[in-house]
């Protein structure tokens, strides 16, 4: 959104614009007080240090305290006996704070959890996963109406890891968004990186045409979701394994799941007539209209355990909880529906930079290494058994896999079992964009 | 204000490489006459999807027979690698350049969709020095995101496949390390037909396994790279739209850059943020000195329908009767040239060299009655790295400011001095500007252009000018 104009339509929809400067650094070490011998991390030292500084977002509600670091780096060293293992990795970070008063007095900044958040993590190296680092909290002091002090130094425990925050980062707000001195310009989706640019005085919105759209949406209540996802995985040859620090290392990784909520299918398409909801049901099954799987009621969360032996006699084992996942559907052919079990988050160079559903806090690979653009299991129905009393859904995977540090082989299983709950259908009138408006 | 300056230096940088040729064919003038659109036509981009897979791996150590004494190089050794990520595209971009065609090839690591966070491949380095000291042991570690884009020269009707042309460089981190430049000229640069490149589905190995001796380094250079070319996308021809409601004006100089950025290092005071890094104690300076003659410089103003010709030409400085206020100003300067020299120190070692400075921008904007002026060497460029260890600059802001009033572009020349400095921090170190460097420009022409939007680029979110 943009606005540069003297208007006093523009000055009450003028953003408040958040800028984030100054840095968080991230370190843990393993901590015998908190279980790190029966993993075999207690050797682990990282660290990780986000500088949002120049970030900025804009957003024309209550302002929200962005940090997106694309270039940050967790950097980590094992001692194991005489042995050091060196590991690096890039993880890109794009989260926000949420101010919220203490119980004891006084703010805390919160960072976000959710399906949009790429929150800090180990990436490939051993250390907390994103799910760990979610609980980081900084303490918060306001500076009047110009934003908050974030700086300080925290410390709290991520299963077998001591973590220590120390930030000096500040959130300030400027109201607009000038790159340059009287110089406005906006930025559309900041997680899509889309660019708009608007000149001039803001377009009156327009009347747009209206048409008939025929709707049908048939609820599932989900009973169970059983089975589990395995892969198997080895280092590559060196110098392949080498930047993570993987060679000699083989390892499993397990993956069961749990949801409840409600599933939805519904599909829709534009008529020239009102149609009833019988003939729309019809339509959904029969494949006529445009179907559409929401997985949004839908808190699919996982548990991946993880064994992993290396050379010298190094083992790591540790289990973690992965969510939300989500999903999506795709018509695959006339008739037949795909659902894809998907990872978490927005895309980063490797894939999906949030909770990554590969990750534990041993080393091993990511889901980039595993999955490459892939989901992490698909399922396929038939349209027609859409409005059945039950359904059963078996999610497969499988395959072999050579990512850039690891390679190995997928299999199994699970099974999400839906109860029909309901339906409804018809028609409703819905106004129809033309074409985007640029200008005046 | 990342995304902001990243918006004006994409139209800037566009702006830039449409001008040369237009810039070429000018004549200096005095006048103000608005003339018509420019020279250089794109036809069509044709984009092959392309599967990357292997490596790129340098493994090496201070060489005394190639000058590592005179460096400071020969305490460092270590291990410096390359990954592509999985899946990208080859883009052939048709143009018409004087009514010739020409071909630009890229080889986008990951795509075109990387605007937002710079990706591309990782570079992972793993470096020690030693003796730092009788009993202290330094390590280097370090992960970048590199290799965003890959420029594949054409001659002779043939595709280089050449890991020279990359921005940011492949083999760019923080830690001490060759230069690209060092290693590429040992590996093999397999070349293909244009013609076979646009149909798609062969493979392209850029495999080695050698040494290399240069820059005061020595060491293997290994790569399992091979980019596989798949399925040719439909050609996207450059029906170019104009965007309705916005009119244009863009004024063209030329520009000489000259003076220098000098970066005051400092190791991370804190032994948790250094010690990764390898970079505690460790001082000095690093000088990026520009040097650029008779380049393309560009400063566009873009209002609406209603807005006039006075307007648009207040503005960028050229009228006093226009209204400039609700007109967007900027333009840039964009360069290649120029040396980085680092001079620092961390116990008993110093370490000095040189290198290409490599891409420089300078960001232009007006207004408020002043012009702007920011070098941009924060936002993704080659900020001008050694084979010396230091700081990666990717997330620092301007590293020099300046500004004139906006009425002294009036002058057919106007001299800018960018003497405002910053201070930043980037993994393990912290970084103070002092920046003493001018720019001078010179008018050539003001033109009335379209704001077009490109068929072949509304995918990639770009806007372009004609």
């Amino acid at each position: 959104m943009l606005a540069n104009t003297g208007t006093a339509a523009a000055r009450r929809t003028q953003p408040v614009t958040v800028e984030v400067v100054g840095s968080i650094t991230l370190t843990w070490q393993g901590d015998p007080s908190r279980g790190c011998a029966a993993e075999g991390l207690c050797g682990v030292n990282g660290s990780l240090q986000m500088l949002p500084s120049g970030e900025e977002s804009s957003s024309p509600g209550p302002p929200f305290i962005e940090v997106a670091d694309q270039t940050s780096v967790a950097r980590v060293i094992e001692t194991s006996g005489a042995t050091e293992t060196t590991c690096a990795d890039l993880v890109p970070v794009d989260f926000t704070f949420t101010i919220r008063p203490q119980s004891t007095g006084g703010l805390l900044a919160v960072a976000g959890s959710g399906a949009s958040q790429s929150l800090p993590s180990a990436g490939r190296c051993a250390g907390p996963t994103a799910g760990d680092l979610a609980a980081l909290a900084l303490p918060a002091r306001k500076l009047g109406s110009r934003g908050y002090d974030l700086s300080g130094q925290t410390s709290f425990g991520a299963g077998p890891f001591m973590v220590t925050a120390i930030s000096t980062a500040r959130a300030v707000f400027t109201q607009g968004f000038s790159f340059l001195p009287g110089i406005n310009v906006g930025v559309g989706s900041a997680s899509s990186g889309s660019l708009s640019t608007t000149v001039g005085h803001p377009v009156p919105t327009p009347k747009l045409p209206v048409e008939f759209e025929e709707n049908a949406q048939v609820n599932y209540r989900i009973e169970g979701l059983t089975g589990a996802l395995t892969t198997s995985f080895s280092a590559l040859d060196p110098p392949l394994c080498e930047p993570v620090g993987a060679c000699g290392t083989t390892g499993t990784l397990s993956q069961s799941f749990s949801a409840g909520g409600m599933l939805s299918f519904s599909g829709f398409r534009f008529v020239k007539h009102r149609v009833g909801a019988r003939a729309a049901l019809a339509a959904l099954r029969a494949g006529r209209l445009d179907l559409l799987t929401s997985f949004d009621g839908v808190p699919i969360e996982e548990t991946a355990a993880e064994t992993l032996a290396g050379p010298n006699g190094a083992a790591c084992s540790d289990q973690s909880k992965v969510g939300p996942l989500t999903g999506q559907s795709n018509v695959t052919r006339r008739h037949q529906l795909e659902l894809q079990l998907i990872g978490n988050g927005e895309a980063g160079p490797y894939g999906p930079a949030g909770a990554d559903p590969f990750r534990t806090r041993c080393p091993g690979p990511s889901a980039a290494d595993v999955l490459g653009n892939a989901p992490l299991a698909a399922a396929s129905i038939s349209v027609s058994s859409i409005g059945a009393r039950s359904l059963r859904l078996t999610f497969r995977a499988g395959g072999a896999f050579t990512g850039s540090a690891y390679a190995g082989q997928r299999g199994g299983s699970v099974v999400l079992s839906l109860a029909y709950a309901g339906a409804s259908a018809g028609t409703h009138r819905f106004p129809v964009p033309r074409i985007p408006v640029l200008g005046p | 204000m990342r995304r902001a300056r990243l918006l004006a230096l994409l139209v800037a940088v566009i702006g830039a490489a449409l001008l040369v040729p237009a810039l070429a064919g000018a004549q200096a003038s005095q006048g103000l006459t608005l003339s018509g659109t420019g020279d250089a036509t794109v036809l069509s981009t044709r984009t092959i999807a392309a599967h990357l897979t292997g490596q790129l791996t340098v493994a090496f150590h201070g060489d005394a027979a190639s000058g590592c004494a005179s460096r400071g190089l020969c305490g460092y050794s270590g291990t410096v690698s390359w990954r592509p990520p999985p899946n990208g595209q080859i883009e052939v971009v048709t143009s018409r350049v004087h009514g010739h065609l020409s071909y630009s090839v890229s080889l986008l690591p990951a795509g075109s969709t990387s605007f937002e966070g710079f990706s591309g491949g990782v570079t992972t380095a793993s470096v020690q020095l030693s003796p730092l000291a009788p009993s202290v042991a330094s390590s280097c570690l370090d992960a970048t995101a590199t290799g965003q884009s890959l420029t594949l020269p054409v001659r002779d009707g043939r595709v280089a496949f050449t890991l020279a042309g990359a921005s940011p460089s492949l083999l760019q981190t923080r830690c001490a390390g060759p230069l690209a430049g060092d290693v590429t000229p040992e590996l093999p640069v397999p070349t293909l037909p244009l013609a076979a490149v646009l149909r798609g589905h062969t493979s392209v190995p850029i495999s080695a396994s050698t040494t290399f001796a240069s820059g005061g380094f020595a060491g293997t250079v290994s790569s399992s790279l091979v980019v596989a070319l798949g399925r040719p996308g439909a050609a996207q021809r450059a029906r170019n739209l104009r965007v309705p409601g916005i009119r244009e004006v863009q004024v063209l100089y030329r520009a000489t850059v000259s003076g220098s950025i000098v970066e005051d290092i400092s190791g991370a005071g804190d032994a948790g943020t250094c010690a990764p890094l390898g970079s505690c104690g460790l001082s000095g300076t690093v000088t990026l000195a520009p040097h650029a003659t008779g380049v393309a410089a560009t400063l566009n103003a873009l209002g609406s329908a209603r807005t006039t010709d006075a307007d648009l030409l207040a503005a960028v400085g050229l009228s006093t009767h226009g209204r400039a206020r609700g007109i967007l100003s900027t333009g840039g300067v964009t360069w290649a040239g120029g040396t980085t020299t680092a001079e620092l120190e961390q116990g008993t070692t110093s370490c000095t060299d040189s290198a290409p400075l490599g891409q420089g921008f300078i960001l232009l904007g007006a207004g408020g009655g002043h012009l702007v002026a920011e070098e941009a060497a924060g936002l993704g460029a080659t900020t001008g790295r050694t084979r010396c260890p230091g700081p990666a600059a990717t997330n620092a802001g301007p590293l020099a400011t300046g500004e004139i009033a906006l009425n002294r572009l009036a002058h057919r020349t106007v001299t800018l001095a960018l003497t405002t400095g910053a201070a930043f921090s980037d993994d393990g170190y912290d970084v103070r500007t002092i920046p003493h460097l001018t720019i001078t420009l010179t008018r050539v022409r003001v033109r009335r252009v379209h704001l077009l939007l490109s068929d072949a680029s509304v995918s990639s979110g770009i806007i372009s000018t004609s």
